[in-house]
């Protein structure tokens, strides 16, 4: 379920939050945990770390909340890049914690969607999960957020610009030469 | 090539578009038919992403996430206060240390002299003609002391006298001593003449007050013997004074009051300088004398009714003698009388 926001909604929620109502903290929440939790899994490839390192990032959003300054021409597309900023520099001390980048058994952390799709389903999903994650861990961070912001938060590619301070060329081309990239780690054998 | 390599990835945005809106693969490839051979591919593999379920978080995980926020929401609000409260004890220093300052402000000694001053009673018999001879005894007042210095001018404490007299007449300490009228005003030029006093002199009220004064003055005769003052200075000037001192006065000059029997009295002395020696009448001060103000007033003594129209001012006018020539004795001694 995408909870949708609008700009206002956006500005008022963050003032709510700035003022400490844990209810505005819940809706931010609602809106970019599982995002954040994606863009944290697919570049640490592990259920658990890229879980508690989203609470981790809510916990500092409160910290640095009430110094947050809005955008007011794109304040939701603002908050979201700073936010993803905040998940950034998170997961850059977790690596430096960690010494070297572990790529776990992805299978073993694979989430399995509901829906009540079959237990076959679920494996043949989980395996599919397991080798997009694996080959989205080769690309650049660039590519992956790309990646991730295009195919599965389903932005436009003016918004990935926005969110990473891009312009929307550059974002066609980073697209570009991460489905090559893929394609190549996905199929091995296909050649240009 | 560059032209080529941005051509496809403006077909390829513009097939995921198409793709979002409902089209097929091919029919976009159809729309590139140039480029399709290297967008078919990719449009795969985005299908490929696009179909395939993104991670989420599982529920536990969620729940735990949002209840660690919480309880950070919870100890932030309540360490808002618990801020407060450490910064109370440096709030508390700084108030102790405003008001010592001000303390310390205010003491006596740093107070300015009209703040500072006690009010001299004027019982301060005067002496005629004499000018401003130094009276040892007199004032209290900081000021007072301040004339003793040499160059240190009478005049500033005059001035306050004069004041203090019109105010507190009976009040403050001698009950009758209807002040010295006469001598209330110091003209202007007494005060600057001390350089210093400058500031005294002019935070001392003076002129205005003084000219009330003068009224009273003639009602009133000063009565010496109202103020048997015990203090006496050394020297009693020939003239009557008889400065009804109030006993406790010490140092300096200023004021001495007209002594009644002279009654023009006005004149007091200019009591600014000179602290040392009475002076004899004929003496004058060389240093002193330079004001014009004190000088004056001598010459008016005679005339009492002059006094009755004091006006701070006018001194100087009448001055055109010489600098305190004549100094008259300085009153302070009358007691003797």
């Amino acid at each position: 379920m995408q909870d949708v926001c609008t700009d206002a909604e956006m500005v008022a929620l963050i003032k709510e939050a700035q003022r400490g109502v844990p209810a505005a903290y819940d809706r931010l929440y609602n809106l970019y945990a599982d995002k954040i939790f994606r863009y944290l899994y697919t570049r640490t490839s592990q259920r658990e770390c890229a879980e508690d390192l989203t609470a981790d990032v809510f916990v500092r959003l409160i910290q640095v909340l009430p110094r947050f300054r809005v955008n007011a021409e794109r304040p939701v597309a603002s908050f979201s890049a700073w936010l993803y900023r905040i998940a950034g520099n998170l997961l850059t001390d977790y690596y430096r914690r960690q010494r070297h980048r572990q790529h776990a058994d992805i299978l073993e952390h694979a989430h399995l969607p509901g829906n009540g799709p079959t237990p076959d389903q679920q494996v043949a999903a989980a395996e599919e999960e397991s080798l997009i994650l694996q080959a989205l861990a080769k690309l650049g961070e660039e590519q992956q957020a790309v990646v991730l912001y295009r195919f599965g938060e389903q932005y436009s590619a003016q918004q990935v610009a926005d969110l990473m301070g891009k312009t929307a060329g550059a974002v066609k081309a980073l697209q570009h030469r991460a489905l090559t990239n893929l394609r190549r780690i996905l199929s091995p054998g296909a050649e240009e | 090539m560059s032209r080529s390599k941005q051509e496809l990835e403006e077909a390829l945005e513009a097939c995921l578009d198409l793709r979002k809106a409902g089209l097929s693969d091919e029919q976009c490839l159809l729309r590139y038919p140039e480029l399709a051979d290297e967008l078919a591919p990719l449009l795969l593999v985005a299908e490929r992403l696009q179909s395939q379920p993104w991670p989420i978080m599982s529920v536990r995980g969620r729940v735990r996430g949002r209840e660690r926020m919480h309880a950070t929401l919870a100890a932030r609000q309540s360490r808002g206060h618990g801020w407060l409260l450490r910064l109370r004890p440096v709030g508390i220093a700084l108030l102790l240390a405003v008001l010592a300052t001000g303390v310390w402000m205010a003491r006596p000694g740093h107070l300015p002299p009209t703040l500072g001053r006690p009010t001299v009673t004027p019982t301060g018999t005067t002496v005629p003609t004499s000018t401003s001879t130094p009276e040892p005894s007199r004032t209290p007042s900081p000021t007072a002391s301040v004339t003793a210095t040499p160059t240190a001018t009478a005049s500033p404490t005059w001035t306050d006298t004069t004041t203090a007299v019109n105010k507190t007449p009976a009040a403050d300490e001698m009950p009758a001593a209807t002040p010295s009228p006469t001598r209330t005003p110091q003209p202007a030029g007494t005060s600057t003449e001390a350089g210093d006093a400058q500031a005294d002199s002019a935070s001392a009220t003076p002129e205005p007050g003084q000219s009330p004064v003068p009224t009273r003055v003639p009602a009133q005769p000063r009565v010496s013997t109202a103020t048997p003052d015990p203090v006496k200075p050394t020297q009693i000037p020939e003239d009557t004074v008889t400065p009804t001192r109030p006993v406790t006065e010490t140092p300096r000059p200023t004021d001495t009051p007209l002594a009644t029997s002279t009654r023009e009295a006005t004149r007091t002395p200019v009591p600014t300088r000179t602290p040392g020696p009475i002076q004899s009448p004929g003496t004058e001060e060389p240093t002193e004398t330079p004001k014009p103000s004190s000088t004056p007033r001598e010459v008016e003594t005679p005339d009492p009714t002059k006094f009755v129209v004091p006006s701070p001012t006018p001194r100087p006018a009448e001055t055109p003698q010489p600098a305190a020539t004549p100094a008259a004795t300085e009153t302070p001694r009358e007691r003797d009388d």
